[in-house]
């Protein structure tokens, strides 16, 4: 086995004891699904991660993956606006334009006005908050706002429901309640409140449950309780990728007994209805 | 003048017939946690050769099932990927050994689910 290190060689994820795996995983595609990925980086992060433009479109080309939604990671640039870090995920966008979906980043305890109205000018399709690595609460007065600004722009709002996360579902029901036409992606399908969360919003058809590095076992409980035409797919790369995420994914929707339709609508139909 | 021997073959001990499904699912239910333990030890960095060893550990050897059990397929299948994820992780390469350990412990609880149903 070669073993050096090699941070852009796709191989190693679908080769040796990945092979099996990767070659269920290409096999259970429905036929015909152009996957959609709700999550990705690219950028770079303060814990020395890093993506940039033309390694996210070679992984996606190596996983057959269509389209992503692309966002800054927890940029050491950032300084207040995140002006930096969104210019690079434009740049991005702007190589790429049938690949990626741009999404925009904010610290909503800085003046995020300015960079809001420079980025829904410019022509970003969403924004991406993180209350771990920003450090606030869901229902902190300053989000909320941004949440309605979001709303009023139309724009979708993906949210880190992941881990480290405590509170999920009691500080954003009023939010979701009161403002119907916000559309939002809980990252990682609010994880350790799954349940609870499948059951807070299963009446609010504007909230998607996305499934980046999100374990086979939690997405079981997922699939077998939410209405599937609700979960979308997500690989949350550079920290997760494409072979193992799929293969979580599937393997779940598997064992939950989804049909071709519904697997086709979680891979991509769902979040196109977004996104088309 | 001792007991007799019993008149059953080594093999018909491990029949698979034979193997409880709460031994096996308690089985996997030991592999998973070692799992777990080696993907956070990973993303801390805390020891994550050591912890990845434990999980490599656990899936050695025959299972309840024996050399012919009934799970020896899943669990041979575990072994190639924890051991691949233990020297990809040591050759720095750590999402080539987060995904292994991400699918084998998927693996495993996917199985449990399946075994429940049984």
């Amino acid at each position: 086995m070669d073993t050096k290190r090699h941070d852009q060689d796709i191989g190693a994820l679908t080769s040796g004891a990945m092979a099996e795996p990767w070659e269920w995983v290409r096999k259970k595609i429905p036929a015909g699904t152009q996957v959609f990925d709700a999550h990705t980086h690219v950028g770079v992060d303060i814990d020395g991660r890093a993506m940039t433009a033309a390694g996210m479109k070679a992984r996606m080309e190596a996983a057959n993956v269509h389209r992503s939604i692309i966002f800054p990671l927890n940029d050491p640039n950032a300084r207040d606006d995140y002006l930096g870090p969104n210019d690079v995920v434009w740049s991005a966008y702007e190589e790429y334009p049938d690949a990626f979906v741009p999404f925009f980043r904010l610290n909503p305890h800085k003046n995020y006005e300015t960079e809001f109205e420079r980025c829904v000018k410019r022509g970003f399709g969403g924004l991406k908050l993180h209350p771990v690595s920003q450090e606030f609460d869901l229902d902190d007065e300053r989000v909320v706002r941004l949440f309605e600004m979001a709303a009023d722009a139309d724009l979708p709002v993906l949210v880190h429901a992941g881990f480290a996360m405590q509170r999920i579902v009691e500080p954003l029901l009023p939010t979701v309640e009161r403002v119907p036409h916000l559309r939002l992606i809980l990252g990682h399908s609010a994880m350790v409140e799954l349940l609870e969360a499948t059951r807070a919003f299963e009446d609010h058809p504007n909230v998607l449950f996305e499934t980046s590095v999100v374990k086979a076992k939690d997405l079981y409980v997922l699939f077998c309780s939410l209405d599937p035409t609700r979960i979308c797919y997500g690989s949350d790369i550079p920290y997760g990728d494409l072979p193992s995420t799929l293969h979580t994914t599937l393997g779940a929707a598997d064992a939950a007994g989804l049909s071709e339709e519904e697997l086709a609508g979680v891979l991509s139909g769902n979040i196109r209805r977004w996104f088309p | 003048m001792g007991e007799p021997v019993k008149d059953e073959s080594v093999a018909d001990e491990y029949a698979p017939e034979k193997v409880p499904l709460e031994l096996r699912v308690g089985h996997f239910l030991r592999i998973g946690s070692y799992l777990d333990y080696a993907m956070l030890s990973m993303w801390t960095g805390r020891r994550p050769q050591v912890v990845m060893g434990m999980a490599e550990a656990s899936v050695r050897g025959a299972g309840p099932g024996g050399p012919s059990g009934p799970d020896e397929e899943i669990l041979a299948r575990l072994r190639e990927l924890i051991g691949e994820a233990r020297e990809y992780h040591a050759a720095d390469d750590f999402p080539a050994a987060m995904c292994r350990i991400r699918v084998a412990e998927d693996l495993v609880a996917l199985r449990i689910i399946h075994l429940s149903g049984e």
